[in-house]
């Protein structure tokens, strides 16, 4: 080729007047008989028109994962590729910008190791796949549910189980599969914040957290197990305005966290004993006179028991015992606390993973609203809330197949399950614990647990006690899994299905921290063969159907913009002030009203008062007051905490490679002193064990933590078998059951020691 | 003075969550293991609290700058409008100069193209009006754009610690300096 | 291109689209059979297992088969090598049936335009179709193929089958006087 003709070439590349020169070859010379080509097809002519250049297509999306932030997205689309992404810069709580994981999104979209074809594995664990035709997926699927329908009389042999790995409001479309196959089993419940939950329904009748934008306005802010430097990133904002404005910022955390760098006092406490410190604080309220009697005679019931019980039972002294904070800051920070105006906290979730997890948000509400800083703007024990997740679920509403038999017993229901309770047939589900989902596996029986349907959710990575969840997937018949990457699930899987990511579909998606509204508009197609959870399931329905009719209720035939318009209702118009989702292309919008939690004092408990004193807690079988409840008895000699990094959010983002530029390994983080005392250095390869199970990782010596803990971060990363919950139990912490399905997890109170590997 | 556009590095509400590093990857897609903007911790001795501050740096558009000085066949040019400075990639030879020589390690070698390769100040979106990707995308507007001519620098100090201090180059770039909470450890930790 | 090495280019084509075990020993019982060669017994199970890891998935693959990531600043799907592929073939007056869902720059379809854009080269009297097919073969497949080929070689997952198809492969390159 000489050099000319590879310019021209070039040239005609990059710009399409050019191209269009030289393509008139192609009318001058005709149709060329019998294209060789088996695959490539010829290329309409008409639609070489007006090409558009030099300009990007816009589209809204939504970051559907499991985070305070739930950023909207802008995405900037060529040639029908997505090429970058922006944060919105109408939601003032997104502002334009995103975080170290929505910024690697185009990474993920494209990367070549992304799950494309339904695959089987022949022999699971083996690595040895097929690729299949979704047909051929489908028909294997189905005729497996046929199998277990007929040998056990019901669909009670299939399980689900799903989570937070896709908020986008039609993914509820996998219960609705679930649904529309029969009564099924599912795991129900929540690894994350059930005892909270259930708490702050004791105390206020709901979980209802104020607009965190009004975090401005507060004068005093005290972030109590919460790392927004880390897990709310876009809340930061609010909180150095606060300070701005004269604001003091309080951290309460085992752990020198980010957030603890950036606050004005940080007190490293005693882990779990946050219930004690908090009941101190309240103790010396009392004696100063600083209870806020007015907000208290209107708007309460119980606090004169209340009042008793810390005059009985907490003095400073003990609360500073327990919680290792020196009694004399403990009581100049209540009175801080007590005459801001107005003062708030932040509850995080991390604090609440404990045995007495429950016991202590109760305890930390009482703090918030003796003060009268419940119902206020800027104040307020904040925790979340779910005000903006009003849709119709329509994607979930499925009705089981005509004669469908279930389970005869009571079924719990999941903190984001809003259906209501329909009058009809006595079958339900059967629910088993999310939290002992190993367990639960292996001790189900009548049926058993055959088929395990997994979507929106790593099990193998995430749940508890992994060495016996390995052992309950050797009793299933079938795993099932829906994932864009071979995370350690998919590598037990029997068949994998390619799922979109939210650049490939059609959604809408709410937060439960910000009160913003966002559109997930379908930005290109969707890649390879991938499809979304709702197109499997009436994928998976027509199959069904076609080899035996009436076998499953899921729409065959779904249009998935048509399924995210049906979402919205008058309720969702009224409370974003819209008249249409159309609306939202034009930018994500914030609720006009609901921004103040309690302001009209109406509180959702059973006296209609914030209930220092709870019946129905006490009928639960825990104290009708926020009284102490200790902690979990160290089985090991270390403390172990595994909370959430940076980097990623639960098992996502972290296998990317642009991730591993600045995220390369997983570490141990050990206090200098610990690890003196085991002749660890920095960077020693070291074991960690405790009576569940170990792991092998590297060492990083920081007084971050504490001498009696070691902390590593949930993550899985591509090329390790590192998972923390080797060494996690599955141990309940105390509440969750009411609201949430079923007790929460004590992830932070696990315990092990570790050596020089 | 002319004008002169740099980053404001403000270390006291940066909380190092490499949103600014990841967004400049968004935006140019780099070459696995060439990073334009990285996230730096400081040393225990300049911050006592390992790996909780942080100075964000890219290329600090110098003054007088190095790699432009080095560079055989004029790869380099400083903008007379606003004093960034870009490098034309068309143009590179891949000799390395460049690379040796900025004592920030500002320009990277891209081992696909065999080329140098840094931060520009998104001078392209400058010129549309809008923000560097880094910029835009920080959720707590601890990078900013500055212009050096008109900058208020109260509060601000030209050389952090750990930061080479190279006045013949004359960084574009300012620091604010982390503060350090009270902090209040438990009692039974001494 | 002499008729032959046609024949060879799209068994070639078919091999690399192949979705099963099936697809695969008809690709290489055919490829074989050009050569005048008789297959020895194989398990189109393992071959099929293989190929996979190397150029499916549903694990991280070991040799993807798409041009961006050997001729890109950053190996990803879908970026401006895709396009620019894509453009090649709107200037020969062909597209991907599976355009935005299927990379316009995986191995099999660029096996298949190559065979299009040669035969409009040769087909036809004119000066574009053969500067363009000059310009896929030598600047863009002679840019990555070579690469590809040496990933494949060296990856834990090869077979026997594919290292056939390598064998043709490199074969019909250096018929079109790349090495």
């Amino acid at each position: 080729m000489s050099q000319w003709e590879k310019t021209e070439i070039e040239k005609a590349l990059d710009c399409p007047m050019t191209r269009r020169r030289f393509m008139k070859w192609l009318t001058a010379a005709g149709v060329v008989s019998a294209m060789p080509c088996s695959f490539l097809i010829p290329r309409d002519a008409q639609a070489a028109g007006i090409v558009y250049e030099g300009g990007y297509k816009t589209f809204r999306n939504a970051c559907p994962r499991n985070c305070y932030d739930t950023c909207s997205i802008v995405t900037y689309v060529k040639d029908g590729v997505a090429k970058f992404v922006e944060g919105a810069k109408e939601s003032t709580f997104t502002r334009g910008g995103l975080c170290v994981k929505g910024n690697s999104y185009i990474r993920r979209l494209y990367s070549p190791d992304r799950i494309k074809y339904p695959m089987v594995q022949q022999g699971r664990g083996t690595g040895n796949w097929k690729r299949v035709s979704w047909d051929d997926a489908l028909t294997r699927i189905s005729e497996k549910f046929f199998e277990m329908n007929e040998k056990d009389g019901s669909m009670l042999g299939l399980a689900m189980t799903k989570y937070s790995g896709n908020f986008g409001i039609t993914n509820y479309g996998v219960e609705g599969l679930m649904s529309s196959l029969g009564y099924t089993t599912r795991l129900v419940g929540t690894p994350c914040w059930p005892a909270g939950i259930d708490a702050q329904n004791y105390d206020m009748g709901n979980m209802w957290c104020n607009d965190p934008e009004d975090m401005v306005d507060a004068r005093y802010v005290i972030l109590w197990g919460v790392n927004p430097a880390w897990c709310s990133v876009h809340t930061m904002k609010y909180i150095y305005e606060a300070r701005q404005r004269g604001a003091k910022i309080l951290c309460i955390d085992p752990v020198l966290t980010q957030t603890a760098a950036k606050a004005d006092e940080y007190w490293q406490l005693n882990t779990g004993e946050d219930g004690a410190l908090a009941l101190g604080m309240a103790r010396h309220i009392l004696d100063k006179g600083l209870v806020d009697q007015d907000w208290v005679a209107e708007n309460s019931i119980g606090f004169k028991e209340f009042a008793d019980y810390l005059k009985q039972e907490v003095t400073l002294e003990w609360a500073s015992e327990k919680s290792g904070i020196p009694a004399r800051r403990i009581a100049r920070v209540a009175e801080e606390f007590a005459t801001a105006d107005p003062a708030t906290i932040w509850i995080g979730y991390g604090m609440q993973r404990h045995v007495n997890g429950g016991a202590s948000v109760r305890s930390i509400d009482a703090l918030v609203a003796m003060t009268g800083n419940v119902g206020k703007i800027g104040g307020g024990a904040r925790y979340g809330h779910l005000q903006t997740w009003g849709f119709n679920y329509h994607a979930m509403i499925q009705q089981p197949p005509q004669g469908a038999k279930g389970y005869l017993g009571k079924a719990a229901k999941g903190e984001f399950d809003f259906t209501k309770k329909s009058e009809g047939p006595a079958y339900t589900n059967r629910t088993l614990n999310i939290n002992k989902t190993a367990r639960e596996i292996l001790d189900a029986t009548d049926p058993p647990v055959r088929a395990l349907w997994v979507s929106c959710k790593n099990p193998m990575n995430q749940d508890f006690d992994r060495n016996l969840l390995e052992k309950a997937f050797k009793k299933l018949e079938l795993v099932v899994v829906v994932d864009q990457f071979f995370n350690p699930t998919v590598e037990q899987a029997d068949i994998v299905l390619p799922v979109t990511t939210l650049f490939e579909e059609w959604t809408v998606n709410a937060g439960y921290w910000h009160y913003w509204l966002s559109l997930n508009e379908q930005a290109v197609k969707p890649l390879h063969e991938a499809k979304s959870n709702i197109e499997i399931a009436a994928a998976l329905s027509k199959k069904m159907n076609e080899l035996t009719p009436g076998s499953c209720t899921f729409p065959t035939n779904i249009d998935t913009k048509d399924w995210m318009a049906k979402e919205f209702n008058k309720g969702v118009y009224d409370l974003f002030g819209i008249n249409s989702w159309k609306e939202l292309k034009n930018g994500p919008q914030k609720a006009k009203t609901n921004l103040l939690a309690w302001g009209d004092g109406k509180f959702g408990t059973p006296s209609g008062k914030y209930e220092f004193k709870s019946d129905l807690c006490a009928e639960h079988g825990f104290n009708a007051l926020p009284k102490y409840v200790a902690g979990r008895k160290p089985y090991d000699k270390l403390r172990l905490l595994t909370p959430h990094t940076k980097f990623g959010l639960h098992s996502q983002f972290i296998n990317l490679d642009w991730m591993e530029e600045f995220n390369p390994r997983p570490y141990v983080y050990i206090h200098p002193e610990t690890a003196r005392a085991r002749n660890i250095a920095e960077g020693d390869r070291v074991r960690v064990k405790n009576k569940t199970g170990e792991v092998t990782i590297t060492a990083s010596l920081t007084d971050n933590v504490p001498a009696d803990a070691i902390l590593m971060y949930e993550a899985w990363f591509k090329n390790t078998p590192y998972n923390c919950q080797n060494l996690v139990d599955d141990t309940s912490a105390d509440m969750g059951g009411y609201k949430a399905g079923a007790p929460g997890v004590a992830i932070h109170d696990q315990f092990a020691d570790l050596v020089k590997a | 003075m002319k004008k002169q556009l740099g980053f404001l590095v403000d270390s006291d509400r940066c909380i190092g969550c490499f949103t600014c590093a990841m967004a400049c990857k968004n935006q140019y897609h780099q070459e696995n293991g060439v990073v334009w903007r990285e996230v730096y911790p400081l040393k225990e001795e300049i911050y006592p609290h390992k790996e909780r501050a942080f100075y964000s740096l890219a290329c600090n558009h110098c003054e007088n700058p190095a790699c432009l000085n080095v560079c055989p066949v004029e790869a380099y040019f400083k903008r007379e409008e606003d004093g960034v400075v870009v490098h034309e990639q068309d143009k590179c030879i891949g000799c390395g100069n460049c690379i040796r020589s900025c004592p920030y390690g500002a320009p990277r070698f891209n081992p696909v193209l065999k080329k140098a390769e840094k931060c520009s100040l998104c001078h392209q979106r400058l010129d549309a009006g809008l923000k560097p990707m880094c910029v835009l995308s920080c959720p707590v507007e601890a990078i900013q754009v500055i212009e050096l001519s008109t900058l208020d620098t109260t509060g601000l100090v030209h050389y952090a610690p750990g930061f080479p201090k190279q006045p013949s180059l004359n960084p574009s770039v300012r620091f604010r300096l982390p503060k350090l909470p009270e902090v209040v450890r438990r009692k039974n930790h001494e | 291109m002499a008729p032959e090495q046609r024949k060879r280019l799209a068994l070639l084509r078919d091999f690399f689209m192949a979705r099963s075990g099936k697809d695969l020993s008809l690709a290489c019982t055919a490829l074989a059979d050009w050569a005048g060669q008789i297959l020895g017994e194989t398990d189109w199970d393992e071959a099929e297992f293989a190929f996979n890891r190397l150029f499916v998935g549903p694990m991280a693959l070991q040799a993807p088969p798409y041009a961006s990531i050997y001729l890109s600043t950053d190996p990803r799907l879908m970026d401006d090598i895709t396009l620019k592929v894509r453009r090649i073939y709107e200037m020969a007056g062909l597209e991907s049936p599976l355009q935005g869902r299927l990379p316009d720059d995986h191995l099999g379809v660029e096996l298949d335009a190559a065979l299009g854009l040669s035969a409009l080269a040769e087909d036809l009297d004119a000066e574009e179709p053969r500067a363009l097919w000059d310009y896929f073969l030598h600047e863009h497949l002679g840019g990555w193929l070579p690469q590809f080929i040496n990933r494949v070689r060296r990856a834990e997952a090869n077979h026997p089958a594919v290292d056939l198809a390598l064998d043709h492969l490199e074969a019909w390159l250096a018929h079109q006087d790349i090495h």
